[in-house]
């Protein structure tokens, strides 16, 4: 039996296009490869393929010399090659390498599988996937770390593409955009409360297996919630009830919105995370709807709201408009980490998550914890609403959660459900967004390129997980060839 | 009467052609067993790429010629969408990456850079003014020669660019692969239980590659179809909207069947506008009408899992990674 | 009788520090039927996948009609033509028998499934099979689908047919059936290989027989030259002595009295028919019996997981001398009458224990309701896991170790301590020294006894018939969800109970007429 590399012509050459040559090169050493082959002569091909690609005029005496040799070989075995030592000089000689390639594959695939075994080479995997059983925690946030190294070098390569700037400038422009200021430090903040408090918000259900995609929806209709009681009552009860008031409703509103898919889910299994995306787009035409009644103009978008009496307004404290924001998700931080970290619930919603049967075995009550759990996420969107409505914008459009809903899913999965690695990843993407604003204004780009920039560092991240989790063997040393 | 109804359901089906692509395409993801929640993003990314392409292809020469205006934009068009599939496939294949994560991340992703180059392209090139590329515009939309001369009929119908009719060609010829030939028996079966199929001797891996791939690349034609069609070649940041969901939303109303997406595409394409047609409403009235894709998608959601038939069920390993040896 | 058409020489096959099979060798002739005789656990599913390339043996050689092959994956076995029917069915639900058998096939030509269909139907002929082709798999009985996996090998043109437990989930109609089409198979000069450990059907229909015990090759004897107690013999060794001692019982009260529970699966097999049985403190009480006869619903429901469908379950609270029913309680309400039950239950990670939560986490399973705060407290079960760890001599880099890093030892240390510490007054476990070594495994009994001497009623589900009959006190037999017998372990073989095990004695009409299918786990 010799081993030979046989290969469908069609499709090599097809690869060999669309990778720009690079499949190109590996046929050819193969093909290299099997022209030792053939003469049983298993040593190292690589310095007689280096040779053929950089040594001048020697690929000429190669296809000349080893056509005839293949030809020779073929004889012995029984067999006749097409191929012909003049026929493959010519190709060489007016560059058509590619079609002498074509035609001794054609000739090795045409040898018969008693002679010519091909099992050895496309079979026998080169490398074999397998669990990790453990490993360190160090080494799997260095891991991490490594691949948000590497995807701010992929997000500077491409700035610097987009913008010709040296990125050392670039970034600085970036970090200008988050810290520059105090104004702009102090929006960059409120930015991260917002997505970090949706981000507690959705953690809970993710904890528990429960994809809610519909954070978005639910911080809308709690913030519809909050404008209808500051639109309609807004001057006619105390200021300080009519924001308890927007606050109870916007609280509710978003568990309103997280009850349903959760009652059918446990009720009847329905799914999850289409249910929660639907609903999005049913609180979108909601504020839509009340806009235009709300609107006498027509327009689609709402002034500021009882901006001379700033009714149902947080207050302003210490003189900065967005501190009560920060404090209240700052102390939802720490309360959501002890929580889930040392409350009864936490522990339930982490049984849950890992093992149904575990949960039935020790008696816990699945479905209650399912529809309880998703309460607590739809309230905490809820407040996000209010936050947004009463302490950020004090009117309401279709775009109030602007992509946080499903931007919080990604900080919260990066984070592995941790609240307080959440502050660090939603500050990530704050920075990252703040940053790219600046970059936009400064190069006068588009600001959407911090969901590209964003779009990367998550690519980054979720991939970098499979290096914790699996490991890469070599089949051969394993099976000891 | 009779001409507005006409134009309603001409306008009804121009409005579901995107969505029927995107749905086709995801269908046949989805049958793989992905989910891909990127493909909204993908459609971004089909139109923009579709337009870059066109723009470029416009401003290097000085005549056009409308079949080289379509190739170009159509092959970048492709590249662009085939990219993006390519990300997720490797993502939650490959690297066995979650797949609802991924999808998100991808969409946002796609939006992105749909919204970057959209505004951003003519800054690239020195110019200012929004984009708009007019003779690849015409070229997609010219309509069948002897659609006019059928009168109502004709224009109600055939009044469409080849896109159009391509979607509805691709519905047809994706419904008879998977149900009628060995290749649609093989995916469905990895969407249904890959350790079966991959017992069976199937290369799980790859359908699972390709059908991502294919997939995306049709869902980008949906993109394409909006820039070149519906908008004649101009785009908007944020034009092509939710439509990347409601397709997504179609897949689960026509039970991932590709052939009743074409009239569900048709179905939620009359819902988007309806508004626009019944008589009297108010502007508010408009926006709770818009509702009504959503509403209806979520009561068919819930009745197929209520009613637990099993045909009617997505495929039973969506959302899933696969990994031989965990079987 | 036909020439060799496979033959295994020196098979080993090792997981982890586990000997699955070691220098196993047999052959099997075309126009043979071969029995692969063995108790749970011996190893032969693991011999028969590595022919079918589900798994790849670290040693020995695979001779396919003579000549050496190798076999990496499930498509080389359909090219040496070896197909196999795996006990676990592999089929899509939704799709057609037809579908499912065309699966995967790479044959050119265009797709017809009406011709699909005529080439079933001309299989199905030949063998008398009786099955539509067009009927989804979703709407068949398990021997329909059964049926649809042979002609699933049978269609890609399989010489060697393994079967795996084909009988488990039949009928003895439907038994019949089977064998006289696998007589059928046999006289086209097909090789069958069926893997059973049903003494009875092993004489009805096979040519000769291979043994295994525990992984190790024991010989192979014709079936007209042998009976059921030479294989008995053969199947579960020679009389090995565990050295425990075994203290008679003192003033044992009945504890938990199970009175003819019912239970059916939701597909309406009959799972647990009529069971009943008596607990008593400070005895082991064994339950033997083939795997999938009902044994793990029987503990799940005592425990409030399953919902029966007749019977009750009686506790005698010896506190309060009350008597209560604990049917149709959830675990949680057992809890509050003062039940004190603690269960270990089979499947160690996906039910008694969470995996990725650590030692402490673990043990907090049981405990973390206590205490009247919303919190909960780490002190005291992190005081137990220190405690098991250090009594049981679990292995650990610390209590803060999640638990799926451990060995199958150290987890079921870890699930026994903490169902130990509660206290019970009865105390369930099911295969306790599934996959542990000899000195682990030593340490689990020595634990149940101690839980013997201190009054608990222990109920202990059990394959290895050497350690039940030397161990427990009376024995409870099973046999497809039915009692077939309860003896007293001081003065029974095991020989007695594998017979009870597979019906044969006693009241077998009865029990055959009983032997609907039981674990329908497809």
């Amino acid at each position: 039996m010799i081993p030979i590399s046989k290969r469908k012509i069609g499709t090599s050459i097809l690869l060999s296009i669309i990778t720009f040559g690079i499949y190109l090169i590996y046929w050819e050493y193969m093909l290299v490869k099997n022209t030792k082959s053939i003469k049983k002569d298993n040593s190292s091909c690589i310095g007689e393929f280096l040779c053929l690609a950089f040594v001048p005029f020697y690929s000429l005496y190669w296809w000349f010399t080893r056509g005839k040799q293949v030809k020779d070989q073929f004889t012995i075995n029984g067999c006749t090659a097409t191929g012909n030592e003049t026929a493959y000089l010519i190709l060489e000689i007016f560059g058509l390498r590619i079609v002498s390639i074509a035609i001794m594959q054609n000739d090795f695939n045409s040898l018969p599988s008693e002679i010519a075994d091909d099992s050895s080479m496309t079979r026998e995997p080169l490398f074999h996937i397998a669990k990790r059983p453990a490993i360190e925690w160090w080494k799997a946030w260095l891991i991490r770390g490594g691949a948000i190294i590497a995807s701010l070098i992929v997000c500077a390569f491409i700035i610097v593409i987009l913008t010709k700037q040296n990125p050392l400038e670039v970034y600085a422009a970036m970090v200008k955009g988050s810290f520059g200021t105090p104004r702009k430090f102090w929006a960059m903040l409120q930015n991260l409360a917002i997505l970090l408090c949706i981000s507690l918000a959705v953690t809970p259900a993710f904890k528990m297996k429960f994809w809610n995609l519909g954070a978005e929806g639910q911080v809308l209709f709690g913030g519809l919630c909050s404008m209808v009681l500051m639109f309609t009552v807004g001057d006619k009860i105390p200021n300080w009830l009519l924001i308890a008031s927007m606050l109870a409703a916007s609280v509710l509103g978003g568990i309103l919105w997280g009850l349903f898919p959760a009652v059918l889910k446990a009720k009847l299994g329905t799914n999850e995370s289409l249910f929660t995306l639907m609903m999005n787009y049913i609180a979108i035409q909601l504020v839509a709807f009340a806009i235009m009644v709300w609107v006498p103009s027509g327009s689609s978008v709402m002034g500021l709201v009882n901006s001379t009496t700033k009714a149902g307004w947080l207050p302003d404290l210490f003189g900065q408009k967005y501190l009560i924001n920060i404090l209240i998700v700052a102390v939802l931080t720490v309360v959501m980490f002890i929580y889930l970290k040392y409350s009864k619930h936490g522990y339930e919603i982490s049984v849950v998550g890992e093992s149904e049967n575990t949960a039935r075995y020790i008696g816990i009550n699945v479905k209650k914890v399912i529809v309880r759990t998703m309460i607590l996420s739809g309230a905490l969107c809820g407040l996000a609403g209010f936050l947004l409505v009463s302490g950020t914008n004090h009117t309401i459009s279709k775009e109030l959660a602007g992509g946080n809903g499903f931007t919080a899913i990604m900080v919260s999965w990066l984070a592995k459900f941790n609240p307080l690695i959440m502050v660090l990843t939603s500050f990530l993407i704050a920075f990252l967004q703040k940053g790219a604003g600046e970059i936009a204004t400064n190069f006068k780009l588009n600001t959407s390129i911090a969901d590209i920039l964003t779009g990367i560092i998550i690519f980054f991240i979720i991939g970098c997980e499979f290096f914790i989790n699996y490991q890469i063997k070599s089949t051969k040393s394993k099976e000891g060839k | 009467m009779l001409s507005t109804i006409a134009s309603f359901i001409n306008a009804a089906i121009i409005q579901g052609i995107p969505l029927l692509f995107g749905s086709i395409g995801e269908i046949i993801t989805e049958k793989s067993g992905n989910l891909n929640l990127g493909i909204p993003g993908i459609m971004y990314v089909g139109g923009i790429s579709g337009i870059i392409g066109g723009y470029i292809y416009e401003h290097s020469v000085e005549k056009t010629v409308p079949i080289l205006c379509i190739l170009v934009s159509l092959c970048a068009s492709l590249i662009g969408s085939a990219l993006m599939s390519l990300i997720y496939a490797f993502l939650t294949q490959t690297l066995k990456a979650n797949q609802n994560v991924t999808g998100l991340a991808l969409t946002t992703f796609g939006v992105g850079v749909g919204n970057f180059f959209g505004g951003s392209l003519l800054k690239f090139f020195n110019e200012s003014g929004s984009i708009s590329l007019l003779d690849t515009g015409l070229a997609y939309k010219k309509a069948l020669p002897f659609a006019s001369k059928l009168g109502l009929f004709g224009n109600t119908f055939l009044s469409f660019g080849f896109l159009a009719y391509t979607a509805i060609i691709i519905a047809i010829v994706s419904s008879i692969i998977l149900n009628k030939t060995k290749v649609g028996l093989n995916l469905r079966a990895i969407g249904e239980n890959p350790a079966t199929a991959d017992a069976a001797g199937i290369n799980v891996n790859r359908y699972k590659y390709l059908s991502t791939l294919i997939g995306g690349m049709i869902a980008g034609l949906g993109g394409l179809y909006f820039v070149m069609d519906y908008t004649a070649g101009a785009w908007t940041n944020n034009g092509f909207g939710d439509r990347g969901w409601l397709a997504i939303a179609i897949v689960i109303f026509a039970l991932w069947k590709p052939k009743s997406a074409i009239l569900s595409s048709f179905i939620f394409g009359g819902l988007y506008i309806i508004c626009v047609y019944i008589p009297g409403l108010s502007s508010s009235s408009k926006e709770i009408i818009k509702m009504l894709p959503y509403l209806v998608t979520i009561i068919v959601l819930v009745v197929i899992s209520a009613r637990k038939k099993k045909e009617h069920q997505p495929p039973q390993s969506l959302g899933l990674t696969y990994f031989r040896e965990e079987r | 009788m036909g020439s060799p058409a496979i033959e295994l020489r020196n098979i080993t096959k090792t997981f982890g520090s586990i000997t699955a099979n070691k220098n196993v060798s047999l052959t099997v002739n075309s126009g043979e039927i071969l029995s692969l005789l063995g108790e749970n656990g011996s190893g032969k599913t693991t011999l028969m996948n590595m022919i079918s390339g589900i798994y790849f043996p670290d040693a020995g050689h695979i001779f396919i009609d003579g000549k050496e092959v190798v076999i990496r994956s499930p498509k080389d076995a359909f090219d040496y033509k070896i197909g196999m029917i795996h006990q676990h069915f592999k089929l899509v639900d939704i799709f057609t028998a037809a579908e499912n058998i065309v699966l995967g096939l790479k044959e050119k030509g265009k797709f017809d499934i009406k011709d699909i269909e005529k080439k079933v139907a001309e299989i199905s002929a030949k063998y008398g099979f009786d099955i539509d082709p067009a009927k989804k798999i979703y709407e068949m009985s398990v021997s329909e689908k059964q049926t649809v996996e042979i002609i699933k090998v049978l269609y890609r043109g399989a010489n060697i047919l393994i079967l795996d437990e084909p009988t488990a989930v039949l009928t003895p109609q439907e038994t019949d059936k089977l064998f006289a089409v696998l007589r059928k198979m046999k006289e086209d000069g097909k090789a069958i290989v069926i893997i059973t450990h049903k003494l009875h059907e092993v004489l009805a229909i096979s040519d000769k027989v291979s043994v295994l015990r525990k992984g190790e090759y024991i010989g192979t004897v014709m079936t007209s030259e042998t009976d059921e107690s030479q294989l008995t013999e053969m199947m579960v060794g020679k009389k090995i002595s565990l050295n425990i001692n075994r203290e008679e019982p003192e003033g044992a009260q009945d504890r938990l009295e199970v009175k003819g529970i019912d239970y059916e699966s939701i597909d309406g097999v009959k799972i647990l028919d009529d069971v009943s049985f008596t607990a008593r403190s400070g005895e082991i009480l064994g339950i033997a019996g083939i795997s999938g006869s009902g044994q793990k619903e029987l503990l799940e429901s005592i425990a409030g997981l399953r919902k029966l469908d007749g019977g009750e379950i009686i506790y005698h609270n010896p506190k309060t001398g009350t008597s209560d029913n604990l049917r149709d309680r959830t675990p949680t309400q057992i809890k509050e009458l003062g039940v004190r039950l603690s269960f270990v239950p089979e499947d160690r990670l996906g039910m008694g224990l969470v995996g990725n939560m650590d030692i402490i986490d673990n043990m907090m399973l049981r405990s973390y309701k206590k205490g009247k705060t919303a919190f909960v407290e780490r002190k005291q079960p992190r005081d137990l896991a220190e405690k098991i760890i250090s009594d049981l001599e679990v292995v650990t880099p610390s209590a803060n170790t999640p638990v799926r890093r451990l060995s199958g030892g150290n987890i079921q240390k870890v699930l026994l301590g903490r169902e130990i510490a509660a206290a019970p007054t009865v105390l369930m476990v099911a295969y306790p020294v599934r996959g542990l070594d000899i000195n682990s495994s030593y340490l689990i009994y020595k634990l149940r006894n101690e839980q013997k001497a201190n009054g608990v009623s222990v109920i202990f589900v059990g394959e290895d018939l050497d350690v039940l009959v030397e161990l427990c006190d009376r024995i409870v037999v099973l046999s497809s969800g039915r009692v077939t017998g309860i003896v007293d372990a001081r003065n029974t073989t095991k020989e007695e109970i594998g017979l009870l095990m597979t019906g044969t004695k006693g009241d077998s009409l009865q029990s055959e007429f009983n032997q609907i299918r039981k674990d329908k786990k497809i």
